[in-house]
């Protein structure tokens, strides 16, 4: 009979370590809040043993339009499998688990509550603690995943369709939201420039792509809120600014070239972000700056932000693509050090759509 | 008689304004479906709305996201199907759940949804006017309920537009019209789209 997740021997949950999270705890942790169902294992809260993401990104690529997993149905039916696998990658049963880590909020509360839901219910039968994550925070721990040179204090940027949002991380469950989008997020502004500039999905890698054909300076479009002296940034009139131009163009008979237009629009948001990210380092008096979310993936972003940490002496830290978008794994280690601070939720947690960082 | 009102908008502010204009008249349990062009300002509509709602925190674009709650007055639930590619995804994300008896409901790129909304709702479709900022906003009213709203509406946005550029003629902004102006650009959300 091949060996299944669930056998074990008495013996084995008897010398399990109850409440001693020390540098080998093993937790198994769920993420579900958006598009991405994915389960890992994370080890003593830096090494990652597994981390399964389950997407259908490329599926849907084709049909030029974007959600896969959103529904909380599709999470239902990728979860369990995706735990099986994590926990088989790791080569691990549920016994050797000291922890369950899910992801409370902000997201959907339909996908919320698939992972909580999964994830108490594990906790429950293997009578290990529950620990109720933020997904930002959790963003924030992903640089500490195999990086040892990454450690709080820092200045987090968390950049992708949904946030934007630059973090002042303190220490371990210590933050300050030093400023984000007021209106679009920048991965928003790049998918919707993208669609109106008839790109193929997904439309950031495809701008990326497309400005290196192009001249940065070809268009000056708005840099809005960047001499504002706060950390805040809007890129909704960025995305109007680019409309705009191409109707104007159009009107007047003439043809643009889509390689400029990339180029400039994703140099206007680089020179913004880079310049708020940079004037909150030094305003935090810190001197590590964490990358993460799905628009650390664009290369004049990394460029511009490396460039800029460099001149000022400031360390960059970029973690791998797979822990910069959403992934367990980042849940997982922001799990370990919530339990080691002692903030773990009871069985009766529930999913806050709404969720706030600090 | 007309089925649209038409209101002009001339900058991101005015829209805002007029968005601010519809605070008074909301109640929990009406619904507003949202749609129009990339880029004509249907966040920004939604952040007068709010604003005038009591709501404090930032009104960002739920567009990645999809669901944003705010807490006003009432609760405001502000949700954007623009990811969604068919009319199947937006019946698994649970919208029906989503239509709260106790909350206001903003829902953009409503036109995809249509079938799923209440039999009384506020439409108002957002297109690009003359030049670059220039806006039409059309509203149509989806019941006699809405009829009245908008009347008061009406009154509000143009005080509100008055005392906020003064000596400009507010009137001209607003008239009847039978239909919208064509659409321009990002008319064709997938969602709307057989499948």
């Amino acid at each position: 009979m091949p060996r299944t997740l669930w056998t074990t021997p008495e013996a084995v949950v008897l010398e399990r370590r109850i409440g001693d999270w020390d540098e080998d705890v093993l937790v198994l942790a769920i993420e579900t809040s958006c598009d991405e169902t994915s389960a890992a294992v994370v080890k003593g809260g830096r090494e990652i043993l597994s981390n399964v993401i389950v997407s259908q990104v490329d599926l849907h690529g084709e049909y030029g339009g974007i959600v896969p997993e959103i529904a909380s149905r599709a999470h239902v039916e990728a979860l369990t499998p995706a735990i099986g696998e994590a926990l088989r990658g790791s080569d691990l049963t549920f016994w050797d688990i000291d922890a369950i880590a899910a992801t409370l909020g902000p997201g959907l509360i339909g996908s919320l509550l698939v992972g909580v839901a999964e994830a108490k219910s594990i906790a429950a039968v293997l009578q290990v603690p529950f620990v109720g994550v933020n997904h930002l925070e959790g963003h924030l721990y992903s640089n500490l995943l195999d990086d040892h040179n990454a450690e709080f204090p820092a200045v987090a940027l968390i950049i992708s369709g949904g946030h934007t949002m630059l973090v002042h991380v303190k220490g371990h469950g210590n933050y300050e939201v030093m400023g984000g989008t007021i209106d679009d997020a920048a991965g928003e502004a790049f998918d919707k420039v993208a669609r109106f500039l008839g790109l193929d999905y997904p439309g950031g890698p495809e701008i990326d792509r497309l400005s290196l054909l192009g001249d940065p300076t070809a268009i000056g479009f708005p840099r809005a809120l960047m001499f504002e002296g706060d950390f805040d940034v809007s890129y909704s009139g960025l995305k109007t600014a680019v409309i705009n131009y191409v109707r104007r163009a159009e009107a007047r008979g003439e043809i643009v070239s889509i390689e400029d237009i990339a180029a400039s629009f994703q140099q206007a948001v680089v020179d913004v972000q880079v310049a708020k990210t940079i004037a909150a380092t030094k305003a935090a008096g810190v001197h590590r700056v964490f990358l993460c979310g799905g628009v650390a993936a664009n290369s004049g972003l990394r460029q511009g932000l490396a460039e800029a940490c460099q001149k000022d002496g400031f360390s960059l830290h970029v973690p791998p693509m797979e822990l910069c978008t959403d992934n367990a794994a980042m849940i997982g280690a922001c799990g370990t050090a919530m339990l080691r601070r002692g903030k773990t939720s009871g069985l009766n947690a529930s999913p806050d759509p709404n969720l706030p960082l600090v | 008689m007309a089925k649209f009102l038409s209101v002009t908008s001339t900058s991101p502010e005015d829209t805002r304004i007029i968005g601010a204009a519809l605070g008074p008249v909301l109640l929990p349990g009406d619904v507003i479906s949202l749609s129009g062009d990339l880029g004509a300002g249907k966040t920004v509509l939604v952040q007068g709305l709010a604003a005038s709602l009591g709501v404090r925190d930032r009104v960002t674009s739920p567009s990645f996201t999809i669901v944003h709650e705010y807490k006003g007055r009432y609760p405001i639930l502000h949700i954007d199907v623009y990811r969604l590619n068919s009319f199947q995804e937006v019946i698994d994300l649970g919208f029906e759940e989503l239509l709260d008896p106790g909350a206001v409901l903003v829902v953009e790129w409503g036109e995809a949804v249509a079938p799923m909304l209440p039999m009384r709702y506020l439409e108002i479709d957002m297109r690009q006017g003359e030049g670059d900022d220039e806006r039409i906003l059309y509203f149509k009213p989806h019941g006699i309920e809405w009829a009245t709203k908008l009347e008061s509406m009406r009154a509000t946005a143009e005080a509100l537009l008055d005392a906020a550029s003064p000596g400009e003629s507010t009137e001209a902004r607003f008239a009847y019209a039978l239909a919208p102006s064509p659409r321009t650009y990002g008319g064709d959300h997938p969602a709307g789209r057989e499948d």
